[in-house]
């Protein structure tokens, strides 16, 4: 999803509130794009709450490197959660490696995890973003010798 | 039902604040209702807040101060109607205009009984001077504290002291008459006096 500004677009909506079609968002929301995926990956075994912690940082860390290359101006936010067994754990970065924040609500894991994403970020198209998203998690899940499924 | 926004870029910290703030009105047995906006197709913040044992209404894939704004009605709507909570507390998405959500639950007003409490902006002090580079972004940002009457500087622990000044005067020039507090929801800096500005400010719509 990206929001882009288009000043001609139509304003069927009640008017029973007083402005003066000077949406600020028409402009606020320029310039961010979104991205979200989801997906399996399978371990095939169950890693521990450690592993997790450091997959969820290599990932976070990956897709932010990624979008710099593809030229973002500020990392909106990336953030994920993953889900495998009764575990949960949530990883988020602003592009700032010393920034990070993996949070978990332990449980027991199994083989595999459902991975989901949100990218969200300002100075490049959605393109971007899936394309810098999509390709570090590829890169994380199989140099880790993992395999994903769609 | 008193309306709380937690604004703020993308990254700020809001879903963090919220998590303590939630758990601090229940502490001090107010019903509270959340509703977390999420811009990607798939929320996420809605999911960790119930991974906390939270009920919440997520609305994803979209913003609700302008394409999501039928939907953000609808659901003020019904959790007034259903639910009629102390508090419903809105996480809009880090894009969102404050401004414009005031004027949509204002409408909502008209149907069930809303009164409006303190809208909250975090402002991110560790990538403070990033966040005003841009004319674009400075102009999203600048409009979501002008619409403040608290603002809380965000993430005070992971950053110096001149951070810190920087981003109180870029504040103070986006909005002079804004509360700005210092925070770290982590090290519950300015925490009790965000909670408690929650809990007793009532404005004029």
């Amino acid at each position: 999803m990206t929001f882009t500004t288009d000043k001609d677009q139509d304003h069927d909506h009640d008017h029973d509130h007083d402005h003066d079609h000077d949406h600020d968002w028409d402009e606020a929301h320029e310039g961010t794009a979104a991205y979200a995926c989801k997906c399996v990956v399978s371990t095939s075994r169950s890693l521990s709450r450690e592993e997790y912690h450091s997959l969820a940082k290599e990932l976070m860390g990956a897709i932010a490197d990624g979008c710099w290359e593809q030229g973002a101006q500020v990392i909106g936010h990336i953030k994920a959660y993953m889900e495998s067994g009764d575990a949960f754990f949530y990883a988020s970065t602003v592009g700032n490696p010393d920034d990070m924040t993996v949070k978990d609500k332990g449980g027991e894991t199994s083989d595999k995890f459902q991975l989901t994403i949100n990218s969200i970020i300002f100075g490049i198209e959605e393109t971007k973003v899936k394309l810098a998203t999509d390709k570090a998690v590829e890169a994380v899940i199989s140099k880790n010798g993992f395999s994903l499924t769609r | 039902m008193r309306l709380v926004q937690i604004a703020g870029y993308l990254g700020s910290g809001k879903t963090t604040f919220l998590l303590a703030l939630v758990q601090k009105l229940a502490e001090n047995d107010k019903k509270v209702a959340i509703l977390v906006n999420d811009m990607g197709e798939i929320p996420v913040d809605g999911k960790v807040m119930e991974k906390a044992g939270m009920k919440v209404k997520d609305i994803g894939g979209g913003c609700v101060c302008c394409t999501l704004s039928g939907s953000l009605m609808n659901t003020l709507l019904a959790i007034g109607r259903e639910q009629n909570p102390d508090f419903i507390i809105i996480e809009p998405t880090g894009i969102a205009v404050p401004k414009n959500i005031t004027e949509l639950a204002q409408r909502v007003s008209k149907k069930v009984e809303i009164s409006f409490g303190a809208t909250i902006t975090l402002f991110d002090t560790t990538r403070a001077e990033k966040l005003v580079t841009y004319d674009t972004l400075k102009r999203l940002i600048s409009t979501q504290i002008k619409d403040s009457d608290i603002v809380a500087l965000s993430k005070v622990d992971a950053c110096d002291a001149d951070a810190i000044k920087f981003s109180k005067e870029e504040v103070a020039k986006m909005n002079p008459n804004a509360e700005i507090i210092n925070l770290s929801t982590k090290e519950g800096v300015g925490f009790e006096e965000l909670a408690s500005a929650v809990m007793e400010i009532e404005v004029s719509a």
